[in-house]
């Protein structure tokens, strides 16, 4: 009972607005940035057989596909809506209205009998934005300046939904640690697995008609690298709620994090966007103090064409 | 340390249990959908050898050639490029996907052949003798 009452605690104390507000600018941001870049292959949907159309999660429902005029709709009010989002502007409307475009806009690209993993933690990631008061600070809306957000404006409304963001981060980790022993078992940790994927991955982009990591064949020579190598990675999934306590266990799981997503992209290349750009950590530090550190950059600067100066950072908070 | 309220709201307190509950439930269910997923990205035990759906081009000269992602299957991702061989081959329609890719292969390509080859992975990426079997699915000329 305690040890629930500490994680009630943890879960719902007060934050600044601009902690949430800079975690809708950041999944927003990229999220219209990455359906601008992969636009084409969004677009390049219309045209597939609808014999290959096997609708996923949300869509399940469906029976064909959709037309060629709403599919092309759907992708241009989604990527609207997006922009709208990350300005906070009329968020009471296009927050959860992104949200949802964006679930169904990627459930609908997954459902031609490839199940894409990029865009899973996104997309949990935006609805938990959109349905919450998301664009309190900086945002259009709010009308708010950076500099403008302070202590008195703390409340859990802010904090919460950022903390299950991290939670749902963390648990994407332990669920992709556990898929590795229940489906690979201990051979995946010990044996050659990891070699044989490595090598799969260039061998398949080899045969058809991409570019293999140059990586792939100095690494598959060095078989003995790949069982530290393999279980490093389930140790880092599986120990991924490590980040949830204090700052130096989470600076040192999202080094490795993003170090096992680096590897993974030089090696395979294998992109793995969202973590890539550290978005999918995000919500795992206190991001005010990004705002913070740039209101009082502009407060010095004002201070010193003033003739007086502040520190650049604000005192740590308790 | 915050204290604790005994009138917090109980709504997010739902929402975060039902969130928390509605990613894990895959796992749970052994079930992979989307967005929710067990996250079985490259989990299973890869053995060295593999069969793979392979679409080539087939030169004047009778040299085989690579053909790029997007002249299989419109595309930049491979593994989309897998799934739609996969997806032909399984459903008997190698035949219509040869003529498809054919009309996208390049010049020095004279027909198209979609097989399925099994490779041994690890020979193949140290430049070594690969290839274990070869069955030929479809075959078709590139009509200019």
């Amino acid at each position: 009972m305690r040890s629930l009452g500490r994680a009630s605690d943890w879960m719902f104390a007060p934050a600044p607005p601009t902690r949430l507000a800079l975690f809708r600018i950041l999944v927003g941001l990229f999220a219209t940035t990455y359906l601008g870049v992969r636009l084409p292959a969004f677009v390049s949907l219309v045209g597939d057989p609808s014999s290959d159309f096997e609708p996923v999660g949300v869509l399940w429902w469906m029976s064909e596909p959709l037309p060629d005029g709403v599919w092309y709709a759907l992708l241009a009010f989604t990527i609207a809506s997006g922009l709208a989002f990350t300005a906070g502007a009329l968020f009471r409307w296009t927050g959860p209205l992104f949200a949802v475009l964006l679930l169904v806009v990627t459930s609908y690209r997954s459902s031609w009998g490839q199940l894409l993993h990029f865009e899973n933690l996104l997309v949990i990631h935006a609805l938990i934005i959109g349905f919450s008061r998301s664009a309190r600070a900086l945002s259009v809306d709010g009308r708010r300046p950076l500099a403008a957000t302070d202590q008195a404006d703390t409340d859990a409304v802010y904090g919460w939904p950022v903390r299950l963001a991290a939670l749902v981060t963390v648990s994407t980790y332990v669920l992709a640690g556990t898929a590795k022993l229940r489906y690979g078992g201990l051979d995946w940790v010990l044996g050659d697995s990891l070699r044989n994927h490595v090598a799969y991955s260039a061998v398949r982009l080899e045969l058809l008609g991409g570019t293999p990591s140059p990586l792939a064949a100095p690494l598959v020579e060095r078989a003995w690298i790949f069982p530290p190598l393999a279980f490093t990675t389930v140790v880092l999934e599986l120990g991924a709620p490590i980040a949830l306590f204090g700052r130096r266990k989470r600076n040192a799981w999202v080094v490795g994090a993003w170090l096992f997503h680096a590897g993974v992209a030089a090696a395979m290349f294998v992109v793995f966007p969202y973590p890539l750009f550290l978005i999918a950590f995000a919500p795992l530090f206190e991001l005010e103090r990004i705002a913070e550190r740039f209101s009082a950059i502009r407060r010095n600067r004002r201070s010193a064409a003033a003739g007086t100066a502040v520190p650049v950072l604000p005192p740590r908070r308790p | 340390m915050v204290p604790r309220s005994g009138r917090r709201n109980r709504f997010p307190v739902l929402i975060v249990v039902l969130v928390v509950a509605a990613v894990v439930a895959p796992a749970v269910r052994d079930r992979a959908s989307f967005p929710l997923s067990t996250y079985p990205i490259y989990a299973d035990s890869r053995p060295r050898s593999v069969t793979l759906n392979v679409a080539v081009g087939i030169g004047r000269d009778g040299s085989t050639r690579p053909l790029s992602l997007d002249a299989i299957a419109d595309t930049d991702d491979p593994l989309i490029a897998q799934s739609t061989l996969d997806r032909a081959v399984s459903s008997g329609r190698a035949e219509e996907l040869c003529l498809i890719i054919a009309t996208r292969a390049g010049p020095e390509v004279e027909s198209v052949e979609i097989a399925r080859e099994r490779h041994d992975l690890i020979d193949r990426v140290l430049d070594e003798d690969s290839l274990r079997s070869r069955d030929l699915l479809a075959r078709c000329e590139v009509i200019r």
